[in-house]
């Protein structure tokens, strides 16, 4: 069931693409700027017992029309695709684990919400969240209260900040568990041959 | 016959008490029979029972009756989260109890069953991707894999209860349910192309779907409380699915037909008695022997099957036009020459007739006999024993009951004089059959062939618009093509499973096939392996997650469950959400497991899948079905083929001494009545299918009638003909009336036989001797 926060991850990291936007309906114009966003990551698990984070970084891409490719680099390789039909999530030597929309219906349901942030489907994203969008100088902020089952059971909120693109991830499970994702370095050239034969 | 009058009168008169005997202690036994006789109208038991392989029939009977009791509802609300609709719809089914067992609702309970279910015997659940990880040493680093992932939201509560992670994985890897399906709000739910929400709930009828009465209740207490739903949530739409809705039709209709049929051909034969015998007596007389037809058509087919199919009862009213004949061959005997011979006199006459006349249509009747469809074996018997019945009455009991009968022995005589002298121009003659020629040749031109058994059923639009709808939203269609397979105990059939599902798997890996479903318990020599397995090589991954920092304790031996999940305990739980259509276990312990399969590329590669597994079969019961119909359809033809070659020669052996050409003329009725009443599909833009050959067996065996009473009357033609054109009549009333019927198959049974029989009738002269003295 925890696979919904990739779709719910891939939709925040949609959300990453406005400066100064305060409502959602201006959001929708910031959305179709930029078919492709590129950027480096860091991210620190905090997870209750260990006594320091895991840490890991990588490089991340999210196109429009391909999906989300998730390299982490450090401290193994790890890859994970995704589009809006299926989740590919591969490590050295083994086989890839592959998670369908057929399979897992419910991930299905997620990505159909995924597609109604695609166009800022207002009404879609506040059937399952609480939004609170606020700013402070250029610096914006969307705080996502999961409404419904299954989502609220897993997370109680989801921050997302940035200026330009989106800089911060910060999720707080419901276990008081914190994962914290920075990016840095953004680009938003088109897909070359190569970056596009990483989606596949 | 040589014996005087009255020891033959005494001999008749010990006959027909006898007779009367019979037939007063088969009204007892018919009063005794009929209220514990069951009427079926399941169109599937319409369907031949045999098959082709090698699954025990109860099992494949087991199955589908249990799929015959499934009834499906989709719920469109007017918003697409405004569930009380569906929650109410819900509730009032848990009501009733004609239904058990209601499913599409994911509450809370049912989500924590399933959690602590797969939980507890995740050792026993571990799905092939983690054993094959723990054999090549790689599900720690999967596990590392998974805690790093900012997307799996793995907590330090899963980690201490599930190092291995098993119950995450068994999830990632869990059998895909087929269809479009997801779950919205806690309710199961598909999308339209609309992008309307559906809910979907589905249940069991307690009972068996084939009791009429009882599912006739039951579908009329569901559109009442789909009225209600309406007019609570006016905008909520509601579609329905169930063999229960198209059987219940099938028995409306068939009720409606049998009425309409009956009375209408009773109405019918009634007039036209009327009409030609201007007296009550000959009705009560006809009345009486098809009374006593029926009777002893209904406990013969009662005794032998122990039930009769509806089907039966609406073909079997067509047989009052056959059992009519003997009566009235001997009421127009009696009508026209009452004042010249004795009761007697005129059943001895007439007897080698009538009894070549019930003679052929037995031969006829019990063709059908063999035929593996037990709605035919059933209306075969019917006709015999009903047509020995009416029979029977007739030569025993009429000769006593006639004395009153009045003689106007001019009936009918200038028409039928005149139908006969027009018939002996040669001009006419040969420009009808010419003219029968173009008709045949223009309707064999437009014929076509059709072997789908989807004809045994009409099924009224809006059921079929409704069922179109399901399966656009659910992609679960109803195409009944999958794999069953089957073993001698539970055990040893989850064995067969497992053996042959990555066989399967590998396949739809090919892109022969997109989809198949099946059940998620393995056999308890997987679970004991699955559990060894785990066992050996827990350890060294829990050491490494240690030394990675994270606090985990070894699960200690005894607190792994070592329970075995066994098929009762399976069905009881969460787990089997779905599933359990799929998995059928009979007392003996005979069991076996059910595959769907859907988006088939390539049939044939599909088919090959079963060869050389034990205990696998590929059924595809809609196709297995057209190919009996076409075999059957196949060789009744040929058998019509010889049939028609015997008959044609035995005529011209008859009639070898008028000359070659009134020998082959007498063959022309039947021929031209069989091609006839071929061509009349073809006009009517029915194709040929089984039905209409059993149909073609029917009209050679009345129509020969026509021409054997035509041809053997030497002395008197007008009342044979009069005979033959009433008995032609009767016949073309009941089985004309037959075209009214709901069902299609029945219409296009009826068809032949009117076009067939008419053109027997229409062309019988043709054997008459020329010149022949009035």
């Amino acid at each position: 069931m925890k696979k919904y926060f990739i779709t719910c991850f891939t939709l925040l990291m949609m959300v990453s693409h406005f400066s100064y936007a305060i409502t959602l309906e201006q959001l929708q114009l910031q959305f179709a700027q930029y078919p492709v966003t590129r950027a480096d990551f860091t991210q620190d698990r905090y997870i209750q017992g260990l006594s320091k984070p895991l840490h890991s970084t990588g490089k991340m891409i999210i196109s429009k029309t391909l999906g989300l490719w998730w390299q982490q680099k450090t401290p193994f390789i790890m890859t994970l695709k995704m589009n809006d039909q299926r989740m590919e999530q591969q490590i050295a030597n083994q086989a890839p684990q592959i998670i369908t929309a057929q399979a897992q219906p419910q991930l299905f349901q997620f990505n159909s919400l995924l597609s109604a942030v695609f166009d800022a489907d207002k009404n879609t994203l506040e059937q399952n969240f609480t939004l609170t969008l606020s700013q402070q100088d250029k610096q914006w902020q969307l705080i996502l209260h999961p409404k419904a089952a299954p989502l609220n059971k897993i997370f109680t909120q989801i921050e997302l900040s940035g200026t330009k693109y989106l800089s911060q991830i910060i999720i707080d499970d419901k276990q008081h568990d914190k994962t914290i994702i920075t990016f840095t370095n953004h680009n938003t050239k088109p897909l070359t041959t190569d970056e596009k034969q990483l989606f596949q | 016959m040589k014996n005087n009058y009255f020891s033959n009168h005494i001999r008749l008169k010990k006959w027909a008490i006898s007779w009367l005997i019979i037939v007063i202690g088969l009204l007892f036994f018919a009063s005794y029979l009929l209220p514990n006789s069951k009427i079926n109208s399941s169109v599937l038991s319409l369907l031949p029972q045999e098959q082709n392989n090698n699954v025990p029939i109860d099992l494949i009977n087991g199955f589908q009756d249990r799929l015959d009791k499934q009834i499906v509802w989709l719920i469109k609300p007017a918003t697409n989260d405004e569930i009380q609709a569906v929650q109410w719809w819900y509730n009032t089914l848990k009501q009733q109890d004609f239904i058990q067992d209601i499913n599409g609702q994911f509450d809370q309970n049912f989500q924590q069953d399933w959690g602590v279910f797969a939980y507890q015997y995740r050792y026993q659940l571990a799905d092939p991707q983690t054993i094959n990880r723990l054999r090549e040493q790689t599900q720690f680093d999967w596990v590392l894999s998974q805690i790093y992932s900012p997307f799996s939201g793995i907590s330090v509560n899963e980690l201490n209860n599930d190092p291995l992670l098993l119950t995450r994985s068994a999830q990632i890897n869990q059998l895909s349910t087929a269809g479009n399906l997801s779950i919205t709000n806690n309710w199961l739910t598909g999308k339209d192309n609309d992008g309307n929400t559906w809910y979907m709930l589905y249940g069991e009828l307690t009972g068996s779907s084939f009791n009429m009465k009882q599912s006739h209740q039951i579908v009329n207490q569901l559109s009442i409380l789909e009225n209600q739903l309406k007019q609570q949530w006016p905008n909520t739409e509601i579609l329905k699915r169930g063999v229960i809705f198209y059987s219940d039709n099938a028995a409306t209709q068939a009720k409606s037909d049998i009425s309409t049929i009956g009375t209408l051909s009773m109405l019918g034969i009634i007039f036209l008695i009327l009409a030609v015998f201007r007296s009550i007596r000959p009705i009560l007389l006809t009345l009486l022997s098809i009374a006593i037809g029926i009777l002893c058509g209904t406990i013969a087919v009662l005794v032998i099957f122990g039930e009769i199919h509806i089907m039966t009862i609406v073909m079997s009213s067509s047989i009052i036009g056959v059992a009519i004949d003997y009566s009235l061959h001997y009421l127009t005997e009696r009508l026209l020459h009452g004042d010249r011979e004795s009761p007697n006199q005129s059943l001895t006459k007439l007897l080698p007739t009538l009894v070549i006349a019930l003679y052929t249509s037995l031969i006829t009747y019990l063709i059908l006999l063999i035929t593996p469809f037990p709605g035919l074996k059933q209306l075969s018997i019917f006709a015999c024993f009903g047509l020995i019945g009416a029979f029977l009455s007739v030569i025993l009991w009429y000769p006593f009951l006639v004395h009153k009968l009045q003689v106007r022995a001019n009936t009918g005589q200038t028409l039928l004089t005149l139908w006969l002298n027009l018939w002996q121009k040669k001009a006419m003659q040969l420009s009808m059959i010419f003219a029968a020629l173009i008709f045949i040749g223009v309707g064999l031109a437009n014929l076509t062939i059709d072997d789908d058994i989807g004809r045994l059923q009409t099924i009224p639009p809006i059921l079929h618009s409704e069922e179109q709808q399901i399966i656009a939203i659910t992609k679960q269609s109803t195409d009944q093509k999958w794999f069953i397979v089957y073993g001698e105990t539970p055990e040893k059939t989850l064995q067969h499973l497992e053996q042959f599902l990555p066989k399967l798997e590998d396949a739809k890996q090919k892109g022969i096939l997109t989809q198949y479903q099946t059940i998620n318990l393995p056999s308890k020599q997987k679970q004991q392996q699955n559990i060894a397995i785990i066992e050996q090589y827990s350890p060294d991954i829990i050491t490494a997650l240690q030394q990675l920092g994270l606090d985990i304790k070894f699960p200690s031996i005894e607190k792994v469950n070592h329970e075995l999940i066994t098929p009762e305990l399976w069905l009881q739980h969460a787990i089997s959400q779905g599933r359990k259509l799929l998995w059928f276990s009979e007392e003996n312990g005979h069991s076996a497991a059910l595959i769907p399969i859907s988006g088939i590329t390539n049939i044939n590669a599909v088919k090959q899948l079963a060869q050389n597994e034990p205990g696998v079969e590929w059924l595809d019961r809609r196709q297995e079905f057209n190919n009996m119909f076409t075999n059957y359809r196949v060789h009744l033809t040929q058998l019509l083929i010889a049939t028609i070659i015997v008959i044609c020669l035995s005529f011209i052996y008859r009639n070898r001494h008028h000359g070659v050409k009134m020998a082959l003329k007498s063959t022309l009725p039947i021929l031209l009545s069989v091609g006839c009443a071929l061509s009349i599909q073809g006009f009517t833009q029915q194709p040929l299918n089984l039905f209409s050959m059993l149909a073609l067996i029917l009209v050679i065996g009345i129509g020969i009638d026509y021409s054997l009473f035509l041809s053997n009357h030497s002395e008197q033609k007008q009342s044979a003909l009069l005979a033959v054109s009433m008995a032609a009549l009767t016949t073309l009333l009941s089985f004309g009336l037959l075209v009214l019927s709901h069902t299609s198959a029945i219409v296009g049974f009826g068809l032949v036989l009117v076009g067939g029989i008419f053109a027997a009738f229409l062309f019988a002269p043709l054997v008459i001797k020329p010149h022949y003295k009035k």
